[in-house]
Formats: C-alpha cells, structure tokens, sequence
C-alpha cells in the first residue's frame, strides 16, 4: 500500500492541473480469469492521450488504486508476469473512486515465447485414435505441468475419458457430435489464431454453461484476440513431423474499430522413430472483426486444416522383439521404392463462425455466436476381397502360428517352420516386415475377369466421416451488483453426418464389386444376401462394379440434435464466494440408412428408432479466499445423453440399437487448496467421481468370422478417486525454482455390464445381452507350494483375494520433480523427472465372460479364471526431460528466440503408453480351455528434440 | 531464416519427406516370369518320375536338385480345394501343399510353375503322394510350407498358359486302374448312384455314418446352415443332439460297374447347391459327364470338382 500511495503522490506532484479541476479515482482487483484467483503484483499503466502518466501494482488481493486523478478518459493497461497484457478504458468523473470491480487477466503460456505449446494441438494426431488430452496455457501450476509434460504418456487427467472435457470455441461446445472427442484437430497448425483461451478444471464452473468434471478450454478464435504484430516461426522436431513453418499477422484493434487476423502454417515430413509416419499438412486463419462503440462488436472467422498424415499401428510385443524395436509400424511397405503408407488420414473441415457481441451496459454482455463446420473426414485403410490379409503382422505370418511350447496350444508343433519365419521376419527376407504392394498390384493385374477387365482383389478403401454441423449458442453476462453475478445461455446444435466408404485406389485393377465379401461364405448361393446395395441390384441383375471415388460398402447418416438451456449463479461476499449451476437438454439421434443391404433388408435403409434423452445437470461450489490462500469445493451430478457412436450394435450395416441404451449418470466431489505469493504456487486438490451406466462399441475386423465384430457394452460403471498436488517453489539462486506435480489415483471399474456381440455378414446375436461376469474383478486362489490350488471341505477353490480391475490406457500414478530457471533476460532452462506407475491395458468385454474362462468345455476352474480374467499391469518407468530458451530484444520491437527441448534424455524406449487386447479366442488341444490372442501395444518415443525459433515484431 | 528451412529441409532423410512430395505412387512392375532358363537344365524331372521316387510309408527330405515343372490345374477359389494346389504335366500331376489361402489369386489355373525340390519333402496322405514340407512331429507324412520365405525360395512362377485339357475317361477300367489320379480328368457316362457317404457328430462326439442311402442329402455337401436345414427335415432320428457344422459328402457315381465318390467340402460355396438343379438326379437325364481332380484316399478314388461348372449332362 505504501508503494501506490508514493505513486499516487508522484503521479499529483507531475500532473498537478488535473487535482485543480477535481479529481475522481479508479480502483479495481486484478484476478486470473481461469479461476478468478487474485493475481498479486501486476503492474498497471495509467495512460491518458497515449502517454504514460503513472503506474501502480496491485496488491496481494489483487486490489489496484489509482486515486486523485483528473475527470476524464484514460486507459488502464495490465502487465503481469505469466499472462497476456490487457487494455481497458475507464472514464473517471469528478469526486467519484470508480470501482471497476474484476480486470480479469488471462494466462499466457506457461512457455509462451518457448513456444512448447505445440504439443497440444499436435500430439492428438499421432497412433492412437483414441485422441490424448492436453490443455494449452494455463496459469494453474498442476496443470502447466502435467498438461505438457505428461501428453507423451497419453496421461488422461483423474482417469477420465477425453470426450469428458469439453471444448468451446467462442462460447459454443465443439466436441464431437458423434463422439464427444476434443476437436482439437479441426484448428491443428493453427497456434497463433487459437492461443487466447481460459480454461477451467476438474468441476470448476465453466464460462459457457456449467461445465462437466472434467474442465472446460473455451477458445476465443476472434480477429481482436489474437497477438499484434507479425511473427514467424520455424520448428523441428523429431517424434511427430520434421517441419513446421508458420506465419501470422493481426492488426489489433484499430482506430476505426476493426480488427483483422490471419495464421497460416504448414507441417512435412516424418519423425525418428515411427517409419511411415508422415505429415504433409497446411492450415490457415482468417479473422475480422468490428467493434462498434464498444458496444456491438461482429466477427467474422473461417479457419481450417487440409491434412494427410499417414498413421502408426499398434502390433504384438512378439513382432516388436523380431523387428528390434518397439516403434515398428505395419501400415506400410515400399511401392518402386517409395515408402507408402496404407493407412492415411486425409481431412480438410473447414469451419466458419460468426459472433455478435452487445454490451448495452457495462454490467451486460450478450453473445450469439453460430458457428458451421464441414467438408471431408478420410482415413484409408487396405479392403480385399477372398484373399489373403495383406498386413505383414498379421497372425498367420508370425513364427508364434508355427510353433508354441505348450503342446495344448492348438498344434502349433513345427519349430522348423517357427524358425523360418522368425529367419525371415529378422532380416526382412522379401520385405517380410512390412506391406508388399507388388503382390497387391501384381495380383490385382492378372485378376481378370471374361471381358478382359481387371477385378481388383485388393484396393485401398477410403472411410469417410463428413459432418455438417451447425451450432448456434447465445450467452448472456449480467453482473447485477457488486455480490452477484449471472451467465446463462442456450444452445441448439444439427448435426448430419455421412458415414461411407469410397475407393481411394483400384491398386492396378479396374473396378472393385460392391457386395458383402464377408456375408458370401456363408451365403454363397443366395447372391441377394451378399449384396451391399439392392436398389442397385434389383436395376441392374447385378453388384455394382465401383471405380476410384464411387461410394460402396456402407452408407448411412448419423442425425443428432441437441438442445439445452443452462443458468450460473454467482455470489460474493467478503472472502466467500459460492456458485449454484443447472442445465437441462433434449438429445435425439437416428440412423438413416441410404442403401438397403442384402442381409438386413428391413432393417437397414431409412430411419432408425430415435432415442430421445432428456438430461439435465447441476453443479454447486463454493470458496474462501484470503489473500494468497484459497479454498474451494465443488460437487456435480450429470446425466447425460450416450453418443451415437456407441448407441448401435453395427451402425455399419443396420438401425438396431444397443440394448439397455439409458443416459450417463456421473456424480464428482472435489475440495482444493491453492497457494500462490511471491513465487511460490501450491496447489491441492481431492476428488471423488463414480460414473455409471457408460456405454461402449468396439469394432474390429476378425478373420475367423471373416467380418467386422462388434461388442456393444452397456452398464459399466466406474469410480475414480485421487489426489493431485502442484507446487513451485523458489530457491535461494534468483530465477531458480523447484517444481513437480502429482497425480495419484485410484480408477477401478465397479459394475457388471452386459454385452452384445453382432458380426456384420450375419443377423445372428453371439452373445446377447450377456453378463460381463469378471469385468470388474477376478478372484486369486490359494496355492500351496508346490502351485496346487487348495480347496475347502466343500470342494471350492480358496479365493485368496480378489483382483479389481482397472481403467486402462492412462498413468494411475504421474509423477514430476524439475527444476526451472528463468532470468530476466529471457533465458529459461528446465529439467524435470517423470516416474509413471499404476497402468493398466484396457480390457476387452470377451475375455471377462463366463464363456471365455469357462472354454469350450464349459467348465470352469480356477487356473482358467486367473488366466483369461486378468488384466495385464505394466511396469512403472521414468522419463527426463530438458529444454532451454531465450528470447532477444532489438529496439524493444523485435523479439526473436528459441527454444530447444530434449525429451526422454534416457531414450527410455519400454514406456507402453496403451494399446489394446485383441478379443479373439483360441481352443486348446484338449477343448478344455482357450488361450487368448497376443495383445498390441503402442510405446512412448524415445529420445527426441523439438526446435524451434521465432520472429515478430 | 529461409535459408535455415533449406537447410533444415536439406539434412533430413529424403524417405521420410517422400510421401510429402510424391503423394501418387507409380504402379509397379508385372512381376519377372519365371522359364526353363532360369534353372539348371539337368535338374528337370517328370512329375511321375518324382512321384516314383516316393515309397509307401517312407517320406523323405528332398536332397537332389531337382526341379519340377507343370501347369496348375486347380483352383480354391470355390472352396473345395484348400491351402493347396495341383500342377501337372505330361506325365502326371502332384499335389502342392503350399498352406496358404487364395492360391488362385496368384497361381492361375494354366499358369506354368517350377518348384525346386531340394528341401521339401514328399509323403504320401491316404496314398496320394504330396509335395509339402517335413511333418517334424510325425503327425502326418508332409506338413504345409505355409511359410512365405519357403514358398519363395521353393515356388516359382512361369507364364500364364491356356488352361489344361482334361482327359477324357469314358470306361470304368481307367477309373479302376488309378491311371490318372492326381490329374485334371473329364469323367464320361456317368449314373447317379443314389447314394452318399458322409460322417457327421453329436455334441458328445459320437459319430453317425450316413452311408449306402441318400439319406435325403439331395446337396454337395453341408455348410453349417445346409446343415441347420438338414436336421429339420428328419432324417436324423435326434437332430436335437447336433449343433450345425460344416461336413463333406462323397455322392456316389458309377460308370460300367466302377464306383465313383465325388467328394465336395462343406466349405466349398456349391457345398449346399442341390445336385436337382445340375439336372443329375432327373430319371430321364442323360448321362453324367464330371470334371476334376482324379484322387484316392485309402481304397476309394475320390473326385473333386473345381465347381459346378464340371458338371454336364450328356446330349
């Protein structure tokens, strides 16, 4: 207080005429707009006619004033360490102290001018389709560390699925209509344009609507938003792409109230460790916006993101060992030298959004804001027809199918033949590791038919997803006085997507024929059941012959129509704050089948059954805060609606729905600490989550049924519990700071849910609706020494204990301890040591029935239920990171820097990061039992670098 | 800094910036086919000459350079050949147990293979000598080569010729003597017999044989739906002790007083074609004419049709 009132002296004692025509004041409380903490120690510029003419700091409450200043207009800029400069106008009157109540100030980048924020936009593309969650910038301390540093290990934050964070962008929730996925892919290469955002956690209230349990990114996207000036940046890096370039312009806002923007970037090449991995993506942004007296302000922005990206698979451990490395890929093979990738992400969704604000009065904003997405969603993928699987990993081609020790593993007797495969396999004999496009084309070539034409018997197939998605909000800000505060809104959002297959590549044929090559086998001589498209076939005698872009296979749409109001209630008094937030929505979707397919005649063209859901959600928090201390507690309860992607048993080929289809019920508690003075950041937080009744399809191609399976789950509940602390603490060297975080929880899956399995060429239920008896757990029996069980008097094995099982695919336990240095002359180093424990491989439904331990003689024994039931734990593992930054001034105007980052210095090449069980079975020689098929794992990279250097001014 | 992107772009390896700037890919080349040149002129051997060489109940590992020459004659693509193929030439014809699926996508039926024998074994299943490769656990005489490296280093492919001619054998006597077992033959004058062989289980595993009646199998064979459909018509006395499943049947054909069972996989897609609608079972039809693989197995000669395109009424 001493310091501003010495400032407020000196700003009376250089401009004295202003106090002789009476003097008015301004005061207000600077607070971080993530999470309204205050934000000590920002510097504030008072500025009158463009000049400088005094400036204070806030205090640890964030409170700001500038006291005995002349009437008149002024603007006010905010500088603070860690966030985003801020400019506002105030208009101070005579005798009045003007209370501008909260200047919220949004975080910058924890790196911001080290620039690694690349990953969060970036990372979601790589292996999985399961797409990882990072936030960008926050200013929470837990969340600048793991959000980064811990992407590499797909760390899902406190176990919960990634469609569970939700994702706006200008105030309207984008994720995916059919998948709840985050978005993020649509604006990727776009950093510049989609930096400005806030972000909330866990179940902190969100800005626009109430927000789930697991936090909320809001994306401003607007002209005016983005940095002004130009800047330029070059970046390297060796786990993903080689190449990024990009480029970016905003005017600001201007003098006449507009403000333009644009970014455009561009990402090439391969990376060190996955061959066949490529990027070959460009991105652009374009942005303007009018601001009409500051009271209306229109913008207008299109962006999108044309990209090809070949993919990485997954492939047994088993495969790995032969090959020498963890990181080899199957999806490609060399085609006249040139590595050619089968499985290619081709998209291009471009999206355009329109945004009205009105502040009729300070304490009022509203928004519209509708935004549009279309265009192409392509992921090619190798389709054949009566002819071998041409994947190089695939089972048949391995030595385990020629030989395994135990004799009851259905006959796999011949080590001669083991040995020639394994002889092949390790020096790559005939390119035995990987696809081999000259068999493909060369078959393809003498495959004709009478005519002379050449059928192709494989192709590359092309999956497309194309939405049209149209998503309208409107949101309303009131601040009613100085204690309460109103954010409420409504949403609608149409949703129609595509979902067909085209031919990408005939591979050296001519044509491809549209049936069900899956369904022939079994019905050879009925050629109406084979049939893919009967309108086609009834007009015509016969299947389609389809060329290079015509649609086959499947072809349906995916409706979906969402609408909900939701209303914030906030309240201030004193050191207390509390919030109460409700939300209520109708949800419908239907599938409408646009080709009658020969085996489900009735059942697959037109519309489904629509589901309709009616959900609703409330939230209540409160918190106390004082000075640098805060205390806050938030509970939620969410029923919410399933997505459509889980909702059909084989959306493929036909309308029917999952049995038991019901809403998501989640109830979360958490009860946080925060600490953040003078360089020191503390953070604590516990939760508590159960989620029920979730829904789950997983599909896959199974060469035994030669078809696509599908295992439609309903009713798994889980419950997920933990502990996550942040801290940063400075050390007696100036700039040199201890940081870590933790992550420690506990995520075990608590119900029996039930399953039904469909194969697309057959209207037959395999399994119907049954029990997933061993889904949450599986009992461990007592042995004696010598490894027999022990059985009581009535003849029933001892359970020893019982085994829970676990949400797979993410760290229980995340763990880092670093240190960060920072001068004043932009310089930054940063060391930090992650350790990982606690991860578990997702499991599959089938392996956890009764008719997979049992086997097929249907009898169970305890050796069985240990064997098939459980779950695969991988081991706890340590990675080291380093980076280093600076950044130069010239003239104050031109800022250029670099950033280099050295990730798993260790080369740590054994983290599995996920991956999956293959849900096949297979009978024992004695039909006693079954043995499991191998399961496919994905692993962290090993050591990489990402450079990058940057321009602006 | 454009320099720099230059040279970034310059130290990085071309492959992995390929797909970046090609982005169509050129077709590759037909492959190579394979002739008489390519292999040593003095280790040419007849197919029967090779089949001689085989006692019975006396496998062996090839160890002579030895190469065999012939045009397949087979086809998978029905289903009633598997994991296998037969090649012949004047002399004779062999079986080929390569292990793979889809042979006929890459072994056209007229296509003129070369297989080097040094390395491969030949046995014999049920008397009918096969080329494949050394069964280590004793099992059978041969196992499948299966492996693609084997099949490479042992199987190569010649050009695509006219398919082969079948010989024609018009007297029951041919039949009989065997002559032609392992080749493409056409079978003339033939009768129905009105009668299958086919063994079928129960869930306990006991088997029934259905033998000497038709027993109402009016088909090829049993997929697991032709099956399905056969257990409601009532001719198995407790159908619900089955559970559907794939079986082959041998119907039943004569020529002068010689048996001929012409056996047809239930995974074969003509398996549940009725054998009414090629005509065979018309009283006033003519004779049979059937074209296919001459085999035995133990006793029987079997024959195996390619699909029902082999199977003819006489004028």
């Amino acid at each position: 207080m001493k310091r501003i009132l010495l400032i407020i002296i000196l700003i009376t004692a250089v401009f004295p005429a202003y106090s002789q025509n009476g003097t008015g004041g301004v005061k207000g409380r600077v607070v971080n707009r993530s999470d309204k903490a205050p934000v000590e120690g920002a510097e504030l510029r008072l500025i009158s006619q463009g000049d400088e003419i005094g400036y204070t700091f806030s205090g640890d409450d964030g409170v700001f004033v500038f006291d005995e200043i002349g009437a008149g207009d002024y603007e006010v800029e905010i500088l603070a360490e860690g966030f985003s400069a801020e400019r506002l106008t105030v208009t101070v009157e005579s005798g009045v102290m003007k209370d501008i109540s909260y200047v919220s100030v949004v975080p910058e980048g924890y790196f911001d001018d080290f620039e690694a924020d690349f990953v969060s936009y970036d990372m979601d593309e790589s292996g999985f389709e399961d797409i990882p969650l990072i936030f960008g910038a926050s200013a929470d301390v837990y969340e600048n560390i793991t959000g980064y540093d811990f992407s590499s290990v797909r760390f899902r934050s406190r176990g919960y699925d990634n469609s569970t964070r939700d994702v706006y962008l200008s105030g309207v929730k984008m994720n995916d209509a059919i998948t709840g996925y985050s978005p993020y892919s649509l604006w990727s290469g776009l950093n510049e344009a989609v930096r400005s955002e806030d972000n909330t956690l866990g179940l902190e209230p969100g800005y626009f609507g109430v927000g789930g349990f697991n936090g909320q990114t809001n994306i401003f996207g607007t002209a005016s938003q983005m940095r002004k000036g130009y800047r330029f940046s070059l970046l390297s890096n060796s786990a993903l792409y080689r190449l990024r370039l990009m480029a970016s312009y905003a005017t600001g806002e201007m003098d006449n109230g507009w403000s333009f923007a644009a970014n455009i970037s561009t990402r090439l090449g391969g990376n060190d460790w996955v061959e066949g991995v490529y990027y070959k993506s460009f991105s652009y942004y374009f942005g303007m916006e009018k601001n009409l007296r500051d009271r209306h302000r229109f913008s207008l922005s299109v962006f999108g993101a044309p990209v090809q990206r070949g993919a990485q698979n997954a492939s047994t451990q088993e495969v790995y060992d032969l090959v020498g490395s963890n990181f080899y890929n199957s999806n490609w093979g060399y085609q006249n030298g040139v590595v050619r990738n089968a499985r290619v992400r081709n998209n291009h969704e471009p999206v355009i959004m329109f945004k009205y604000l009105y502040t009729p009065e300070e304490d009022l904003e509203l928004s519209a804001t509708v935004l549009y997405r279309t265009g192409r969603n392509g992921y090619s993928a190798l389709d054949w027809y009566d002819t071998p699987d041409p994947r190089p990993d695939y089972y048949r081609n391995l030595p385990s199918y020629f030989y395994n020790p135990d004799p009851n593993y259905s006959n796999r007797d011949s080590e001669y033949l083991a040995g020639w495969a394994a002889e092949a396999w390790m020096n790559n004999y005939g390119g035995t590791q990987h696809i081999n496009w000259d068999r493909i084309y060369n078959i393809n070539y003498e495959n004709k038919d009478s005519d002379g034409m050449r059928r192709s018997k494989y192709i590359l197939e092309e999956r497309r997803t194309d939405q049209n998605d149209v998503n309208a909000s409107v949101n309303l800000s009131w601040r009613a006085d100085d204690h309460f505060t109103l954010d409420a809104g409504a949403n609608y959002r149409w949703n129609r997507t595509e979902l067909y297959k085209t031919v990408k590549d005939l591979l050296g044929g001519d044509y491809y024929v549209n049936i069900d090559q899956f369904a022939e086998r079994d019905f050879a001589t009925d050629p109406v059941k084979i049939q893919n498209d009967l309108d086609y076939y009834f007009q015509h005698g016969h299947a389609q012959k389809v060329k290079v872009g015509d649609k086959y296979g499947y072809d349906y749409y995916a409706q979906i129509r969402n609408a909900k109001l939701w209303a914030n209630g906030n309240y201030e008094y004193g050191p207390w704050r509390a919030y109460l937030a409700a939300e209520a929505g109708y949800s419908t979707f239907w599938r409408e089948g646009l080709v009658q397919k020969g085996l489900f005649p009735y059942d697959s063209k037109g519309k489904s059954e629509a589901p309709q859901f009616f959900t609703y959600s409330a939230k209540a928090g409160f918190a106390y805060v004082r000075k640098a201390h805060r205390f806050y507690a938030n509970v939620g309860y969410f029923n919410e609606a399933p997505y459509f992607n889980e909702s059909f048993v084989s959306p493929r080929t036909r309308n029917t729905l999952t049995p038991n289809l019901t809403t998501q019920k989640t109830f979360s508690v958490d009860v946080n600490y925060a600490f953040s003075k003078q360089g020191y950041d503390v953070r604590v937080t516990a939760f508590y989550t159960t989620i029920k009744d979730q829904t789950d399809l997983t599909s896959f191609y199974d060469d035994s049924q030669n078809s696509f399976t599908n295992f439609a789950m309903s009713g798994i509940d889980q419950r997920n519990v933990g502990i996550e602390v942040g801290f940063k603490v400075p050390l007696p060297v100036t700039g040199l700071s201890l940081q870590g975080a933790a992550s420690i929880g506990d995520y075990v899956y608590t119900s029996t849910p039930r399953v039904t399995q469909t194969i697309d060429n057959s209207g037959d239920l395999i399994m119907d609706n049954r029990e997933v008896a061993y889904w949450k757990s599986h009992n461990i029996y007592r042995k004696d020494a010598s490894g027999n069980y022990i059985y009581d008097e009535s003849g029933s094995p001892i359970v020893e204990k019982v085994q829970r099982h676990y949400v797979g695919n993410t760290p229980q336990i995340a763990t880092s301890l670093g240190l960060n240095y920072r001068t004043r002359n932009y310089l930054f180093l940063e060391l930090n040591l992650q350790y990982f424990d606690k991860m578990y491989l997702e499991m599959n439904p089938l392996y956890r029935t009764d008719i997979a331990v049992c086997g097929p003689d249907n009898v169970w024994t305890p050796a069985e239920e240990e064997y098939m039931a459980a779950q695969e734990t991988f081991s706890p593992q340590f990675v080291l990171n380093a980076s280093i930054g600076k950044s130069w001034y010239i003239d104050r105007k031109y800022n250029i820097g670099f950033s280099l980052e050295i990730k798993n210095i260790l080369n740590n090449q054994w983290l599995k990061t996920g991956g999956y069980e293959q849900s096949r079975l297979i009978d024992s020689e004695n039909e006693e039992r079954y043995y499991r098929f191998d399961s496919k794992y994905f692993y962290m990279q090993g050591i990489n670098y990402m450079l990058n250097i940057y321009f602006r001014f | 800094m454009f320099l720099f992107a230059v040279l970034l772009a310059g130290l990085v390896s071309c492959e992995e910036f390929g797909p970046v700037f090609t982005g169509e890919y050129e077709n590759p080349a037909p492959y190579d086919i394979y002739t008489d040149a390519d292999f040593d002129p003095d280790s040419f051997m007849s197919i029967a000459d090779l089949k001689a060489m085989y006692e019975p109940g006396h496998p062996f590992v090839i160890e002579d350079d030895i190469v065999i020459k012939g045009q397949v004659t087979t086809s998978d693509e029905e289903g009633n050949f598997y994991r296998s193929l037969y090649i012949q030439d004047s002399t004779g014809g062999i079986e080929l147990k390569l292990g793979k699926t889809g042979l006929y996508n890459v072994y056209k039926r007229g296509q003129w293979i070369y297989v080097k024998c040094k390395g491969l074994a030949l046995g014999a299943y049920g008397r009918m000598v096969q080329l494949g490769y050394e069964d280590v656990t004793g099992n059978y005489e041969t196992s499948y080569i299966d492996v693609q490296l084997l099949i490479d280093l042992h199987v190569f492919r010649g050009k695509i010729d006219e398919p082969v001619e079948p010989v024609v054998v018009t007297s029951g006597d041919d039949i009989i003597s065997e002559k032609y077992v392992g080749m493409y033959v056409t079978v003339k004058g033939l009768t129905y017999g009105n009668r299958v062989f086919c063994i079928v289980y129960d869930k306990n595993d006991n088997s029934l044989y259905l033998s000497d009646d038709t027993h109402g199998i009016d088909t090829w064979a049993f997929s697991e739906e032709g099956f399905a459909d056969y257990l409601t018509k009532g001719y198995i006395s407790n159908p619900e002790d089955y559970e559907p499943a794939f079986y082959s049947v041998s119907q039943y054909f004569t020529l002068d007083g010689a048996d001929l069972q012409v056996r047809t996989s239930g995974y074969a897609k003509f398996a549940d074609s009725k054998l009414a609608s090629s005509g065979i079972t018309d009283a006033n039809a003519g004779k049979i004419s059937l074209t296919g693989i001459m085999t035995v197995y133990n006793d029987n000669l079997q024959f195996v049709l390619l699909d029902l395109d082999g199977v003819k009424i006489e004028e």
